[in-house]
């Protein structure tokens, strides 16, 4: 890994408030007392250091070394998101003449960029597999396209993967910052940048004074080698390594089989996995009125809830959990693989941290791979 | 002879009664266990009874008592066995295809208090050796004294060791050894703060909800899971948007229905992915419901719960004069 | 067009309004702009999603034919939220329109062919503009012929059509229902039955057939029973849709979206699919 600038933790810090001067910079931040860790708004992050009783060093701290509870696909894709207002118009002289009026959502004319700093790499591909799903196509989500065209990923590799981490099963690794505009290794107090892409150039050449000068680079990219190795230790490997489009075609096959009932059977269908997941897209749209006016919004769904395909004629096409769960799995490892070349799982392990019945995705894809070597036995 | 063993003995005398069991098995997780659902005889070995066991495996018996057809064993702690007689008192389940397993408790573990305590880190490996905790995230280890971080609900346990209503009762060697605390000292702490104060709280903590409905799908008592009108687009008696207000709509709703039916398992606040401290709503609404009907929740099987009886006159509310 | 929104619908005006049944409407819309009602043009089986702003957005089948310019036709059975408040509307109001969406049928392939025709209840909708087209361009296809079938007499969709196909020489059409009444002296019998007692050669035939699931796979049993090849049988699918572009991920069928890579599938490509399409 070739390095190219380095900058002191102190400087990081110095240069984000300096970014943030005109841009927005979102940071992973975790409130000690609350005990939650999440992406925060840094001009955010700033005020509740600011109103925080104790001294604030021991309440809100910047950890990108730990999860963050929800992934920060809703920085782009919000929960809840206006898709147009619409107003129906009454005219007094001609009481029967109604028009109708539809305002679609004001674009931000915003000069700075959204940018995420402390991203895991898994975080960075999930953001770049929602850019695909919704970017692909002759018909554009330009909802997430306008926010996601301005911003920019900076990701830091992790040096320690927790036990539940399995990105390199998925395509990714620890240090994979092929979908981050800046990719920074921690070493030596400090951080190394070992990507820069053309969009962010700026954000380096013009923010020099943060940036140490006569670096020994060969020094730094030595440790970061023996970083790199010891965080490959330490990811698990639950199933053999398989091409995708053999985990694909395995996925094929278990479609009919009873391995399903058997893998579900502990899931209570709710959404928890599916609204934590980097890669999860699914959404519901809902028009809401009140009197003459109203709106038309969408908002994040899952796919494990039993009305998700129910059609008004009361037919549903999948009534079983464990028509939903297969469905799940096989969206992530088979179909979007079809359609995007690409698994739709990153392997950040939140799913089986959230699960209040300690469902494993991990389990399942193994479960379903050992089924089928033993069925062709 | 360990309160496990035991319990794997007592299963496998009774295993040829039962068409399927619902027991706890291990967990590849950090203090987490796994509900496991066993059929044969052979597969009993991969039981277990520890203080992972947290979860409330009542949650799923109103389900299987719909596809089940023989009789359905469940391993159940003495608290979860109020579930099952709640809902028997409900009418919802029959008493007799159930055969309630209780092993003697000796507490279980809180893994989201012990998550709390690191500061939200993430917890890699544990180790528990007598009351010593042996904890490790990424960026420090901990020594703790298990007995701190026990479930609320075990700090004001009456039924460890002599639950009210079982099939099977397994004497546990070991007893619950942890100081008690006042059962509603938290919700007494809330009411001594203004209505404002009350108010900036429960909108902090509704600010996190995401609508996931974990809380809903895995209470034992709220059997309709997932035909809830509130996800429903027809009729429409709720907005999908996701934000404090709905989440806050939404958790009223859920502890109306639950009102003098809940029997505070606390799996609620277990499941929610947010950590919204849904038990406090559930305890307070315990609190009331026990001193307006003396009613407590789970006792017998043949006492009717408040709002599914109907009384001309309410013992203790006065209502005003009519005349 | 770039900065397109593709979740922005347009806005049309009923025309005209024809009761087709007691349960389906049919509802002709002109799309207000002059200038994207100039420039709509669309190919038959494909879709557009109509919604009446306040109660939600559904998907149907343009209906009508794709040479004519006058109007949009589309028919609405009365089933849930919108379908009803559609069902409510009289001439002179507005809804959205987002067209055309989904792909369609490949006529320029089924081109020197046999057409039959299969259709149940409202599922005679998504084969009108096929059928208008094809009568329209008759030289390039043989023999067309349908079997429209439903629960009673007054249920038939498109009642006068089909008699004009009766009337005209180019089409052979056969009405079924599905149980004996008064006054019908045409067949009686569930579709698939009349289907297999028809025994329509499967030389050189496509068949294509729409309706609800169930006649669907029963028909679709009979056509192979008859000898009709896999990709010489097409049909029309139905999921609850939402986004209509392929991006909330809700009308999946396997890896193939509704909404994109269908409504329209060949048998060929259902068989394709791990996932059970009824």
């Amino acid at each position: 890994m070739r390095v190219i600038e380095y900058i002191s933790k102190e400087n990081t810090k110095n240069w984000l408030e300096k970014l943030d001067a005109k841009n927005d910079v979102f940071l992973p931040v975790q409130d000690l007392q609350e005990a939650r860790i999440g992406f925060l708004d840094y001009k955010e992050f700033k005020k509740l250091v600011q109103q925080s009783k104790e001294s604030p060093e021991k309440r809100y701290v910047i950890n990108h070394r730990e999860k963050t509870a929800l992934s920060p696909k809703y920085i782009f894709f919000p929960e809840t998101e206006k898709l147009f207002d619409f107003e129906y118009l009454k005219d007094i002289e001609n009481p029967e003449k109604v028009e109708l009026r539809l305002g679609a959502a004001e674009k931000t004319e915003s000069s700075g960029r959204i940018i995420l700093f402390g991203l895991k790499p898994c975080d960075a591909e999930g953001i770049s597999r929602l850019d695909r799903v919704f970017g692909e196509g002759d018909k554009k989500d330009n909802y997430y396209m306008e926010k996601r065209k301005n911003s920019l990923l900076i990701s830091i590799g992790c040096n320690t993967p927790f036990p539940d981490c399995f990105c390199t099963l998925v395509g990714g690794s620890p240090f994979n910052f092929e979908n981050a505009d800046i990719g920074m290794v921690e070493v030596n107090d400090g951080y190394a940048i070992v990507k820069i892409s053309d969009d962010a150039k700026d954000l380096i050449s013009e923010n020099r004074e943060y940036f140490d000068k006569d670096i020994d680079k060969t020094a730094i990219e030595e440790e970061i080698e023996k970083i790199i190795k010891s965080s490959a230790e330490k990811i698990g490997h639950t199933w053999e390594d398989l091409p995708r489009e053999e985990i694909s075609k395995i996925m094929d096959e278990s479609i009919g089989s009873g391995i399903w009932d058997q893998i579900t059977k502990k899931c209570i269908s709710c959404g928890a996995c599916t609204y934590v997941c980097p890669t999860c897209y699914c959404f519901n749209i809902r028009d809401e009125q009140k009197g003459l006016q109203g709106q038309r919004y969408r908002s994040w769904d899952y796919c494990m809830n039993s009305y998700y395909t129910l059609e008004a004629s009361g037919h549903n096409p999948r009534p079983d959990k464990s028509l939903r769960y297969r469905n799940k799995v096989n969206c992530k490892y088979n179909y979007n693989i079809k359609r995007h070349g690409h698994i739709y799982c990153v392997g950040c392990g939140r799913c089986i941290e959230v699960c209040p019945v300690s469902m494993d995705i991990r389990e399942a894809v193994k479960t379903v791979i050992d089924n089928r070597q033993q069925a062709s036995d | 002879m360990t309160i496990e063993n035991k319990l794997k003995e007592k299963i496998d005398e009774i295993m040829g009664d039962l068409e399927l069991l619902v027991g706890y098995s291990p967990s590849a997780l950090p203090l987490k266990v796994n509900p496991a659902f066993i059929e044969k005889k052979e597969e009993t070995g991969s039981l277990v009874f520890n203080k992972m066991c947290i979860n409330n495996l009542a949650s799923y018996i109103y389900d299987l008592s719909k596809s089940v057809k023989g009789t359905i064993g469940i391993v159940l702690k003495p608290c979860d066995t109020r579930s099952i007689i709640q809902l028997a008192s409900e009418e919802l389940i029959d008493l007799k295809k159930i055969k309630m397993i209780v092993p003697g408790c000796s507490g279980v573990l809180d893994y989201k208090k012990i998550q709390k305590h690191v500061g939200g880190e993430k917890i890699i490996s544990c180790k528990l050796d007598g009351e010593s905790l042996a904890i490790e995230t990424i960026s420090q280890k901990h020594e703790l004294k298990a007995g701190d971080f026990y479930a609320d609900k075990c700090y004001w346990c009456q039924v460890h060791d002599n639950p009210a209503h079982f099939d099977e009762f397994i004497e546990n060697d070991q007893k619950l050894d942890i100081e008690p605390r006042e059962k509603y000292a938290d919700i007494d702490a809330i009411e001594g703060k203004s209505i404002d104060e009350i108010m900036q709280y429960w909108d902090e903590q509704f600010s996190n909800c995401i609508r996931c409905y974990a809380c809903r799908n895995i209470c034992p008592l709220e059997i309709c899971r997932d035909r809830c009108i509130t996800n429903l687009d027809e009729p429409y008696w709720q907005s999908q948007r996701i934000n404090t207000e709905e989440g806050k709509f939404f958790q009223l709703i859920r502890v109306l229905h639950l009102a003098g039916r809940c029997t505070e398992c606390g799996e609620c606040e277990r499941a929610c992915p947010r950590d919204i401290p849904l038990s406090k709503l559930m305890k307070k609404s315990a609190q009331i419901t026990e001193k307006l009907f003396e009613y407590k929740t789970g006792e017998e099987p043949d006492k009717k719960p408040p709002f599914l009886t109907f009384k001309d006159v309410e013992k203790n509310i006065k209502e005003e004069n009519l005349s | 067009m770039k900065d397109e929104n593709s979740y922005l619908p347009e806005i049309a005006t009923v025309k005209k309004i024809i009761k087709e049944t007691p349960a389906i409407v049919s509802l002709q819309l002109v799309i207000d702009d002059e200038e994207k009602r100039n420039d709509f043009s669309f190919e038959p089986g494909q879709v557009g999603q109509l919604s009446v702003f306040g109660f939600g957005e559904s998907t149907f089948v343009i209906n009508s034919s794709p040479s004519n310019k006058d109007h949009l036709q589309f028919s609405i059975m009365k089933a849930g939220v919108n379908t009803t408040a559609l069902h409510n509307l009289t001439e002179g109001e507005k809804v959205g329109l987002r067209a055309p969406l989904g792909n369609w049928f490949p006529y320029q392939k089924m081109e020197g062919k046999n057409i039959i025709f299969i259709g149940g209840g409202i599922g005679l909708a998504p084969l009108r503009p096929l059928i208008m087209y094809m009568l329209e361009n008759k030289d390039k296809y043989k023999d067309l012929t349908l079997l429209a079938a439903a629960k009673t007499p007054d249920d038939f969709c498109f009642a006068t059509d089909i008699e004009t196909w009766e009337k005209s020489k180019d089409m052979k059409v056969i009405m079924t229902i599905d149980t004996a009444c008064d006054m019908w002296g045409k067949e009686v019998g569930l579709c698939p039955n009349v289907l297999e007692s028809m025994k329509p050669s499967p030389e050189n035939t496509i068949a294509i057939t729409c309706g609800p699931p169930i006649m669907i796979k029963y028909t679709l049993e009979v056509l192979l029973k008859l000898g009709f090849a896999e990709d010489m049988i097409y049909t029309t699918l139905e999921r609850r849709m939402k986004c209509g572009i392929g991006k909330c991920g809700r009308c999946n069928i396997g890896d193939k979206f509704v909404c994109v890579d269908g409504p329209v599938f060949s048998l060929k490509e259902l068989n394709q699919i791990p996932e059970p399409f009824m």
